[in-house]
């Protein structure tokens, strides 16, 4: 954060005691694992509908996403570790291992650490007194520091009464007592209930017995559990064979790297665990100029890929465990990278790679950097008044972007925050001209500063609806309004750095032959073919990482498309329902539910296209074989074309409105809010809509602005009650093709674009009249906003319309067998 | 009153497209949620730590917050930033927590963290300089001291914030500036 150009501009001894100021402890690590098994099986009970794609709005309408049914997490990773043993008793722990790095081993929860003159804990160390326990997981005694991670095994904080608990974490304490009666106190500890980590300053030389002494448990009031600890810890030499064997020992890779624009990613090192691959990479560049802005993947997320077609995303330590690791004394053959560049190093942990993989390849997509940029851009403002908006013709090139301003505009704005309070606010906005893409380097923002009158501002992109404009805003006190010259000067600009970055490399130990996995089975034999519309099994795919299924469907209405299974109608969603979902189930009457795989599908390489028609599931149990996909229910889609026209009137009056919502914290649960919109009068409109043998009709229009969140202005047209059940189907959706705006401008649409997930506006559906009603209503809410993001833009709007969604319930059953015969 | 249903986020604006494939799959996909999770809840209870200023009301809210994303994350349907529509929920946790119980943040929570090793001089005075620190920003609004926190602990970029409190990068960016302007010169006032 220390890179932030907000920041650089104070002194240093200003920096370093904000940052010291803004600093807080990272959570424990135990917390964040129990915390994560209790989202995942929450996740397993919660009905989940879609909103409609607009805000304040009506939404128990709208598609439904489909069920995530989850359990079984432990299942899955005791299963990843008995193959993982079942491999090193195959293949040999010395193939595996194969050019082994001596001095660099990867510690779970810590990253990538140099253990060369370390002392390490052999195994855990407990002490138990009165009932309580209190072990040693582990110590690492480096040079540079000691850490001690210490719990309290079968401990249970609901077992505590308030009055045993303190607040304060100041209120632990802990120290090594040394063999000469000195003791060491931590430099920096977290703590939670049960749990916490030490660090202390790095041993004296020759010492390897060292006391533990915690004088009363973390976060414990006085007396209220046992106290005055002492735990007596022996210490052994991780370079050791006994001391080697406690952690992974990374492989290390020799040209691993790519290079885009003049910065290079490498993958140094690689660690595989039963549960884990770390890899210990090191990103450097040419510019000295640049400052990186510490994060890899600024669009996607980084993602690992083998050579079976898994794709695999981070896991908890690359968040937590990000180190800049010095390599002290590498193996004479394998000198590791010198590096006189700008660089920085760091970790990435991802889900264990399949252990039939040979080849992986690491995808990061961009990087930000902050870049220097010098340049003054001299603006006469005249004497506008506020309201105001005229033409610009001004230019400035930042660091080799040519940024014109267009246009500018004097506007006040009322900006609510989300408790509740108001404030107003002036801004002089800029219009800019399209700002190229250029050689792999997008601009993002840049830094406007007047200092002699005090003005300070920013122009930035804004990507929406898949489009990126550029926008610059002053913001200034109300009845300050800036007039005649102005001079901003530059001085830095963020930007990013296109790749992808794919760093690619061979796994040692595994022959690049055929592999054995995944076995694909191809589409089931369908029992029942006929004209009553049924799910078919189009194909699976059976991995020691998942177990995917694609389907299809048959027996639809005439130009009918299986979309993705659908557990639920969800025009009758009701929060505290529980329902049975989409599963998998052996011959032994074992279950695999949807979402329990330890990686995703990537089989059309770089692709990073989701195709909904698969379902993901946990591998499968050894000696799995005959199988069940219960499937209840499924959404299709019904092309046809339809077209109309709305007009939006010149002359818009809005009015605040107040509305209710219901915050969902929990299945069956929620607390109502009231919250405020602004929204113009209803007027009459007849639209009406016949496609794919379904009707329906709007007679409403009402706009509303919302300036903090999504498009300003929203066009939101509504109907009767509607017969729900039209050809064959329980509508949900209207599907768009386009739509055309007054000036000129054509959103289109595909079927790719609503498998994204990623369309909000336009949005059509059939939906309750009100929450909870059995009848249904038409709807359809249209982005009415001008090119400028800021304004209305009236005329008439032309929507074209490309089918309707439906639900078809279930259940199903599709048998099939895991054999791939 | 208009009668509306379950579900409602602040939405925001779309500023950048990152992570939506993850959140797609996210909707489907429990290992992609997973990962979402792992991405940001350290974020999440430091940001939520510097509000309540003790680990365990910080894991509380830090539980609040994902079990509340869990549940709407199906709801979540824009193209954009995540990351704002997470720290929304995380702040409203926040702003009620802090307003039912005003705590003093304890300066033995300064203590946490001082980093490598020094001289006990020196370690003197950064506490001294903390302390000072603190006792300026307790002079910013709550709304002020909130956009710092988001900026600096919960380390959002400002895209990001901006699409949280429902302005401009640029607005943000500007006030963040004026904040620690405000700060400095009060901080270089003996």
């Amino acid at each position: 954060m220390k890179e932030d150009p907000n920041l650089t501009q104070f002194p240093d001894t200003f920096q370093n005691a904000w940052l010291g100021w803004c600093a807080a402890p990272a959570p424990d690590a135990k917390f964040l694992a129990r915390l994560e098994q209790q989202l995942q099986m929450q996740q397993a009970e919660l009905l989940r509908p879609v909103r409609p794609e607009g805000a304040g709005l009506r939404t128990a309408w709208g598609k439904v996403a489909r069920l995530v049914a989850v359990r079984r997490w432990r299942t899955a990773l005791a299963l990843a570790v008995i193959l993982l043993a079942i491999g090193l008793l195959i293949v040999g722990p010395q193939r595996v291992l194969a050019q082994v790095q001596q001095w660099l081993h990867y510690v779970p929860g810590v990253g990538f650490i140099d253990l060369a003159e370390t002392q390490v804990l052999p195994s855990p160390v407990e002490v138990t007194r009165e009932g309580v326990t209190l072990r040693v997981d582990q110590v690492i005694a480096g040079r540079d520091r000691t850490r001690v991670v210490f719990s309290l095994p079968g401990f249970s904080e609901q077992s505590l009464t308030a009055a045993q608990k303190s607040a304060s974490p100041g209120d632990f304490s802990a120290s090594l007592g040394l063999p000469d009666g000195n003791r060491l106190e931590p430099e920096r500890w977290q703590a939670a209930f049960g749990s916490g980590r030490l660090e202390f300053p790095p041993l004296p030389v020759g010492v390897n017995r060292v006391i533990l002494v915690v004088p009363r448990l973390p976060l414990m009031m006085a007396g209220a559990m046992p106290e005055n600890w002492e735990i007596p810890l022996t210490l052994i030499p991780a370079e050791g064979e006994a001391g080697a064997s406690l952690f992974p020992e990374p492989y290390r890779l020799e040209k691993a790297s790519d290079s885009h624009h003049g910065v290079t990613l490498r993958v140094l090192d690689v660690a595989q665990t039963a549960d884990a691959t770390a890899l210990h990479y090191q990103l450097e560049w040419t510019d000295p100029g640049w400052q990186f802005f510490g994060s890899l993947g600024m669009e996607r997320m980084p993602e690992l890929r083998d050579n079976l077609g898994h794709g695999y995303w981070e896991s908890p330590s690359s968040n937590s465990s990000v180190v800049s690791v010095g390599i002290a004394a590498p193996a004479p053959s394998q000198p590791a990278p010198t590096p006189s560049l700008p660089n920085t190093a760091g970790t990435l942990v991802f889900p264990s790679l399949s252990l039939y993989a040979s080849q992986a390849t690491l995808d990061v997509d961009s990087l930000s950097f902050s870049i220097p940029a010098q340049g003054t851009l001299r603006l006469d403002l005249g004497n506008h008044p506020m309201g105001e908006a005229w033409p610009l013709d001004a230019s400035i090139d930042v660091a080799g972007f040519p940024v014109r301003l267009t246009g500018a505009r004097l506007r006040q704005e009322t900006v609510q925050a989300p408790d509740g309070r108001s404030e107003q606010r002036s801004l002089l906005e800029f219009d800019l001209g399209p700002i190229e893409e250029r050689e792999g380097l997008s601009l993002v923002s840049i830094t406007l500063m007047d200092e002699s009158r005090g003005l300070y501002g920013f122009i930035g992109r804004t990507i929406s609806g898949g489009k990126t404009t550029y926008k610059g805003r002053v913001e200034f006190q109300a009845g300050q309004t800036p007039t005649g010259v102005v001079t901003f000067d530059v001085t830095r600009a963020d930007i990013l750095v296109h790749g992808p970055w794919l760093v690619s490399w061979d796994v040692p130990g595994k022959e690049a032959t055929a592999p054995v996995l995944p076995v694909h089975v191809s589409r089931a034999p369908v029992s029942k073919p006929g004209d009553v519309p049924q799910p078919v099994l189009e194909e699976a795919l059976l991995s020691d990482r998942l177990t995917a299924v694609k389907l299809d469907a048959i027996g639809l209405p005439p130009g009918g498309t299986f979309l993705w299974v659908l557990p639920y109608d969800p025009f009758t969603y009701n929060p505290g329902q529980a329902i049975s979902g989409l599963y998998l189930e052996d011959a032994w009457g074992r279950r695999y539910e949807a979402g329990r795989n330890l990686a995703f599908l990537r089989l059309n390489g770089d692709d990073p296209a989701y195709d909904p028609r698969w379902s993901l599931f946990a591998p499968l149990a050894p000696f799995a074989q005959r199988l069940t996909l219960h499937i209840p229910g499924m959404e299709i889609l019904l092309p046809g074309k339809a077209s109309f026209e709305v007009d939006v009137p010149e002359q818009v009056d809005f009015h605040p409105e107040e509305y209710t919502v219901m915050v969902v914290a929990g299945p069956g649960t929620g607390s109502q809010q009231t919250r405020t919109r602004w929204v113009s009068d209803i007027w009459p409109v007849d639209i009406y809509i016949d496609v794919a043998g379904c009707r329906l009709r709007l007679n409403q229009a009402q706009i509303e602005r919302d300036e903090q969140s999504g498009p300003s202005y929203r066009l939101i047209l509504t109907g009767n009650p509607v017969q729900r059940q039209q050809a064959g189907l329980s509508l949900i959706s209207l599907r768009f093709a386009q739509v055309a705006s007054p000036d000129g401008r054509v959103l289109a649409f595909d079927t790719a674009s609503y498998e994204s997930g990623l369309i909000s506006y336009p949005f059509g559906g059939i939906g309750p009249v009100k929450p909870g009603s059995s009848e249904a209503q038409a709807m359809v809410h249209l982005d009415v906003t001008a090119a400028n993001q800021a304004d209305l833009l009236p005329g008439r709007y032309h929507v074209e319309i490309s089918g309707v969604t439906g639900w078809i319930p279930g259940p199903w059953e599709i048998q099939f067998s895991a054999s791939g015969n | 009153m208009m009668e509306d249903a379950l579900l409602v986020v602040d939405e925001s604006e779309p500023v950048e497209t990152g992570e939506a494939a993850l959140l797609e799959a996210a909707r489907r996909d429990p290992a992609a949620f997973a990962s979402l999770y792992r991405r940001y809840v350290t974020r999440v209870y430091r940001y939520l730590y510097k509000w309540v200023g003790n680990p365990v009301e910080a894991e509380d809210l830090t539980s609040q917050v994902f079990t509340e994303v869990l549940t709407g994350l199906v709801h979540y349907h824009e193209q954009g930033s995540f990351a704002a529509w997470l720290f929304t929920i995380a702040r409203r946790v926040a702003i009620a927590a802090y307003r039912r119980r005003r705590p003093t943040l304890p300066l033995d929570a300064l203590g946490d963290f001082p980093g490598p090793a020094r001289d006990p001089l020196e370690q003197v005075s950064e506490v001294e300089q903390q302390e000072r620190m603190a006792a300026l920003f307790a002079r910013l609004s709550e709304e002020q001291q909130d956009l710092l926190r988001l900026r600096f602990t919960a380390c959002l970029s400002y895209a990001e914030i901006a699409a949280l409190i429902g302005s401009s990068e640029a607005a943000i960016k500007m006030s963040v500036y004026r904040l620690l302007r405000q700060l400095y010169e009060k901080w270089e006032t003996p």
